[in-house]
């Protein structure tokens, strides 16, 4: 039962990562049909700024925010000089971005070595809190989980109240045409992926904290991306949601009854729904 | 002048579509009429910069309109409503309407559309993809109208739509055409409506236009609107 009981609250905390993690790719990949495999990257970026932010200025919030804007930026400029002009050409934009990533993930040893490194919290975030049979769980995996809750509700508003919500959704249904109507696409798609980057660059630091940071993570983050995309529908918010929480409890239940066969579990969740709705769970054709 | 076309040439592939299209429009509303594949709607995204423009000119207000992006030139005072409305599914009316209004000071705000088009306002929870052809096609206008342009670009208004809808769609278009407060280059197939609606004709002929006349001309000559548009006594009709 404590056994249970613990696998699910980290299976929780994991997918609460993901969602953030996926949040951003399915913006950039569901919604702006952007193809971006340097995901990952974007993830690295924004743990390692977050932590030489942190180790400089000792502060976690603004560690937060540098991994974000870091990432953002790097983004940003991948999008405007490299992949707008080739917006609707998917394999020419998969070759730059798998080179992109390659690139990065050797900048990054070269600088960060390949020691795995782990975050000062600030005092509050230490700790347990008291909990009931598994007698305590540790605060900042729960503050986590309140993160990705709040990510989801910000992104929600932006998308389905905002003007410039009314315009990405738009640019997906009509790009061209969105642009007829005086809407300068190609600002509004750098902005959306400068969006989704900020996200996984914010993942990037908060999965560092509660975990840790080393090379390869960014192929880890790009593949569970993927498949919490691919399970929960492309470019679908509450299907992000929902595919996350589906991975993240499958590894971790998976982890703690059979440890040999976890790792295979979710992609037999996502041939068990791609069998089952070929758009994912949330997805609608496109 | 306020459009100025010369020469225009317009190629997808290997295949070209528009052979130099030369035409002018002032304030007097323009109808640009043809057979199927003659390339009229490869004109209005030309000339909105939505087709790849091989050669020639499109002047509007003096500036140059080729090679520059859809939205400056829309930003420039040019709006298009295009052929299959292009509505977006996933968005409201009222989203639609929120998307292209501009803050300010402007001759069309989202309660002037509201007037104009009751229906609309009735409709304005609903998605793009619930609404019927006519209403989607009134969409299709207000969006345009909110962006203030000077010069309207019409692709087939009453395209699919039932007689009654054609008749409100043609008493709006008169309506702007006598007000003068907006060109319009209205494409059409349907004889009838681009008489109605038009001082002048641009007949277009394979990526080309053919000949330039009055409207009242086109409309007494049957043997020419029979050579150029093989009109059938059906389209004659509704001339009358």
């Amino acid at each position: 039962m404590k056994l249970l009981l613990l696998a699910t609250l980290n299976g929780i905390t994991l997918a609460a990562l993901y969602f953030i993690v996926a949040s951003g790719f399915t913006l950039i990949f569901g919604m702006m049909r952007v193809v971006n495999l340097a995901h990952g990257s974007l993830y690295l970026i924004g743990a390692y700024l977050g932590h030489d932010v942190a180790a400089l200025s000792g502060s976690f919030p603004l560690a937060l925010a540098g991994g974000a804007l870091g990432a953002a930026l790097v983004g940003m400029a991948i999008h405007y000089f490299l992949l707008d002009r080739y917006q609707g050409d998917d394999l020419r934009q998969a070759l730059i971005t798998i080179g992109l990533s390659i690139i990065a993930a050797d900048l990054l040893l070269a600088r960060y070595g390949g020691l795995s490194y782990q975050f000062e919290l600030p005092e509050m975030f230490y700790g347990s809190m008291p909990m009931p049979i598994v007698s305590g769980y540790p605060i900042f995996r729960i503050v986590l989980i309140g993160l990705a809750i709040a990510v989801y509700l910000g992104l929600w508003l932006l998308v389905q109240r905002t003007r410039f919500g009314i315009m990405i959704r738009a640019g997906v249904d009509d790009r061209h045409m969105l642009g007829a109507l005086g809407v300068n696409v190609p600002l509004i798609s750098t902005l959306v992926f400068g969006l989704g980057a900020a996200l996984v660059g914010f993942a990037g630091v908060v999965g560092s904290a509660s975990l840790s940071i080393a090379p390869g993570e960014d192929a880890r983050y790009l593949l569970s991306s993927l498949v919490v995309v691919i399970v929960g529908g492309m470019g679908s918010l509450p299907g992000a949601a929902i595919g996350a929480l589906l991975i993240g409890l499958a590894e971790q239940i998976g982890l703690a009854y059979f440890p040999t066969y976890s790792i295979i579990l979710s992609f037999v969740i996502m041939v068990a729904v791609l069998a089952w709705r070929p758009y994912g769970l949330m997805g609608r054709p496109a | 002048m306020l459009l100025q076309v010369k020469g225009l040439e317009v190629q997808y592939g290997k295949s070209r579509i528009l052979h130099g299209v030369g035409l002018e429009l002032a304030d007097r509303p323009l109808a640009v009429v043809g057979r199927n594949g003659m390339g009229k709607s490869t004109l209005c995204n030309a000339i909105m910069g939505m087709a790849p423009i091989t050669g020639g000119s499109v002047r509007f207000d003096d500036c140059e309109l080729v090679g520059q992006h859809s939205y400056q030139i829309a930003r420039r005072g040019v709006a298009l409503v295009p052929q299959g409305r292009r509505i977006f599914p996933s968005l409201t009316v009222e989203e639609h309407l929120r998307l292209v209004e501009r803050p300010g000071l402007q001759k069309w705000t989202r309660e002037r559309v509201y007037d104009e088009f009751p229906r609309l306002f009735e409709r304005r929870r609903n998605d793009g993809a619930a609404l019927s052809g006519g209403e989607q096609q009134m969409l299709a206008i207000a969006r345009a109208l909110l962006c203030n342009p000077r010069l309207l670009i019409m692709d087939e208004p009453t395209e699919g739509l039932a007689p009654l809808m054609v008749e409100q769609i043609v008493t709006t278009l008169k309506g702007m055409a006598d007000e003068g407060e907006i060109a319009l280059l209205l494409i059409e197939q349907n004889l009838g409506v681009a008489l109605e609606v038009a001082d002048s004709v641009a007949v277009m002929v394979n990526g080309r236009i053919e000949r330039i006349l009055k409207a009242s001309e086109l409309a007494a000559d049957r043997s020419l609107q029979q050579r150029f548009l093989g009109v059938s006594a059906g389209a004659d009709a509704e001339v009358c």
